[in-house]
């Protein structure tokens, strides 16, 4: 930037054209001497924005001077400006300089968005085309200033075709914005549907073992009580502790058949389940032992689906939360669907001494709830549509928060 | 005298139960009757009858058909929703939280756990029904009723402390009892005049009397067994002291 804020002003001395010189000279320089002759595409894109745009409010500052000048002698002849050419350079120069100000302010408060703007560029390889862009623009506005010089083009006509040029300038510069940014969001879905994909494929797979570890549980509770009348009639001491054994291995294995997240593929919707792969992951990276009911063979969700997601977001963090201040880290999510009816549950141990009347105290005092403003929230989120339902229970030294959905057709 | 019902495909599991049961009944001098043993659903159909008050003590798990239990207590419930069902199960067949949703059972005994435990579990859980019966024996009205979509709720009235509705949220009512918060679409209007034991306090508050622990009538403030309190309006003050001075004599 600097570099070409200072060829700017060797430029005021020479003719316009000289600036498109000093650029390509530059790019060459840079072709040259860089490994394997590539151009680094955003310090030349940096370089020509830089150019463009001090060609730009350096013409602004110079026609902004020109008017102050003729106002002040209140003469609108050019002869003037070569009668007081040395002030009148200062003059130009120091407003180019308040504009160049404006425009940095301009830019370091728009600085993150720059900044992530570059990254995108660089991240899906758009620094070719941005810089053919911008490049193109510069050229054209390189011609059509060295044109108008050569031609003697009136000072009016020039100010007029560089305004529009500005404009188209500013035009193009959003455009291309908006361009990259569209790529960006194209690619990053098209890595989401991959992900999701991939995820799909574990949870198959994930699916696959766990319906053979269940078959072969079945097999061994089988065997198992096949054999007992044998150990029964049996003498052997040895035999009979060792059977013994082998049942109370029997039951650590009958936890397997406990929620398990490869029942996840039972939900349609790709919100709700993506939410519950999400906690699930986060909940074993806390060590909770996140438990999934999904009894029915296929549960459908038509409507409401973002605001469920938030809602179920916001009790499965709640309980997550609580969880981890106690003993028992356990948290049970079931869903149940019916006539189109669907009531999805979020349930986790409280230990006894919970003052738990304090949590619905949130429905009508709205000071309190066991977990900060996360549901009240919830609350919120019920109170905008008309059928959503939630329920609070607490049985069983459990803690049950219960969404229903009323709805479809 | 209210029933009892044990359903259980295993003999001589089910004769030790029956057993349980005859004990629990005689050591809490209880209410109640084994008035059915059997081992098949079909049988179980053939003995049950419909009754507002009953106690079932459920396998889950009958003759190879792991929901056999959980459709019976399904049906059960249906029929009455006082009804207390405890489950006698493995620990395996269970999805707890499902389970809750779609029942509500008094009790889970387990049954990995060793016959004494069970026996233990059986003495209490009659325990526990002979005191909801000595509640519930003096409601007028003892259940309170309300619909969410296709979905039938039923709240013993005896656990119900307020209703009410909130500006910001026209037409739903909520509902507070010893242990839940829910809410439903409703008018309060409806509600004071099916039932008639609850008092309407306000215009957005409907409670039950029974519940509330302490009146001021000159903040006009009323409070519950749960901490929580209503204001009480003006033109309803001269009432509400009255049942209160009445309520201590």
């Amino acid at each position: 930037m600097t570099l070409s804020v200072t060829f700017g002003y060797v430029g005021l001395f020479f003719d316009d054209i000289f600036i498109l010189f000093l650029i390509c000279f530059v790019l060459l320089v840079n072709w040259l001497f860089s490994k394997n002759h590539h151009l680094n595409n955003l310090k030349s894109i940096s370089l020509i924005m830089a150019a463009n745009v001090e060609t730009v409010l350096f013409s602004l500052g110079t026609y902004t001077a020109r008017i102050i000048f003729f106002m002040v002698n209140n003469d609108w002849k050019l002869r003037i400006l070569e009668e007081l050419q040395q002030n009148f350079i200062i003059t130009s120069l120091i407003i180019n300089i308040i504009y160049l100000a404006i425009f940095l302010l301009f830019a370091e408060k728009n600085r993150e968005k720059t900044i992530k703007l570059w990254i995108q560029i660089e991240q899906y390889h758009l620094g070719k085309r941005v810089f053919s862009i911008s490049f193109s623009v510069f050229l054209a506005f390189m011609v059509i200033l060295s044109i108008s010089d050569f031609q003697s083009v009136t000072a009016t006509i020039q100010a007029i075709i560089l305004s529009f040029f500005t404009i188209i300038l500013i035009v193009t510069y959003r455009q291309l914005v908006f361009f990259v940014q569209t790529i960006a969001i194209q690619k990053e879905s098209q890595e989401e549907i991959l992900y999701n994909k991939q995820l799909n494929e574990y949870l198959t797979s994930v699916h696959q073992q766990y319906t053979e570890l269940r078959k072969f549980k079945h097999d061994f509770q089988n065997i198992m009580l096949s054999m007992k009348p044998i150990v029964d009639k049996s003498d052997s001491v040895e035999l009979k502790n060792y059977y013994r054994d082998i049942l109370k291995e029997q039951t650590e294995l009958s936890k397997i058949s406990e929620g398990n997240i490869s029942q996840i593929n039972t939900i349609n919707s790709d919100t709700i389940r993506g939410l519950i792969i999400q906690k699930f992951f986060i909940a074993k990276s806390k060590k909770i032992e996140f438990n999934l009911e999904l009894t029915q063979d296929s549960y459908y969700f038509k409507q409401d689906t973002l605001i469920i997601v938030r809602i179920l977001g916001i009790l499965l963090d709640n309980a997550f939360e609580y969880v981890q201040t106690i003993n028992d880290k356990e948290v049970t999510c079931a869903i149940v669907q019916s006539n189109n009816t669907t009531e999805i549950t979020i349930d986790n141990p409280i230990k006894q001494d919970l003052d738990f009347k304090k949590i619905f105290k949130n429905g009508y005092t709205t000071k309190e709830n066991h977990s900060g403003f996360g549901l009240a929230n919830v609350r919120q989120l019920i109170t905008e549509s008309d059928n959503l339902y939630l329920e609070t229970k607490i049985i069983h030294n459990h803690l049950m928060m219960t969404l229903i959905i009323v709805g479809g057709d | 005298m209210f029933p009892v019902y044990l359903l259980e495909d295993n003999s001589i599991q089910r004769q030790k139960y029956a057993e349980f049961i005859k004990n629990g009944i005689l050591i809490n001098d209880a209410d109640l009757e084994l008035k059915s043993i059997t081992g098949t659903v079909e049988d179980f159909t053939a003995d049950y009858i419909p009754q507002k008050q009953g106690l079932y003590f459920l396998d889950m798990e009958i003759q190879d058909n792991k929901l056999a239990g959980l459709n019976v207590a399904e049906k059960i419930r249906q029929d009455s929703p006082l009804a207390q069902i405890v489950f006698i199960t493995t620990h395996d067949e269970l999805s707890l939280t499902t389970l809750e949703r779609k029942i509500a059972p008094m009790d889970y005994i387990l049954k990995d756990k060793g016959l004494e435990e069970i026996k233990q579990s059986i003495t209490n859980d009659i325990e526990l029904m002979q005191k909801n019966l000595q509640l519930y024996s003096h409601s007028s009205k003892d259940i309170l009723d309300y619909k969410i979509g296709s979905l039938f709720f039923s709240i013993a009235m005896n656990d119900v402390i307020m209703l009410y509705t909130q500006k910001n949220n026209p037409g739903r009512i909520f509902i507070v009892t010893k242990n839940q918060l829910s809410e439903f679409n409703g008018s309060l209007n409806t509600f004071e005049k099916d039932y008639p034991n609850l008092f309407r306090c306000n215009r957005s508050y409907l409670v039950n009397l029974e519940n509330s622990t302490t009146y001021d009538c000159h903040s006009r403030v009323l409070s519950f067994i749960d901490g929580s309190s209503c204001e009480v309006s003006f033109r309803k003050n001269k009432e509400l002291t009255k049942i209160f001075s009445n309520k201590k004599n």
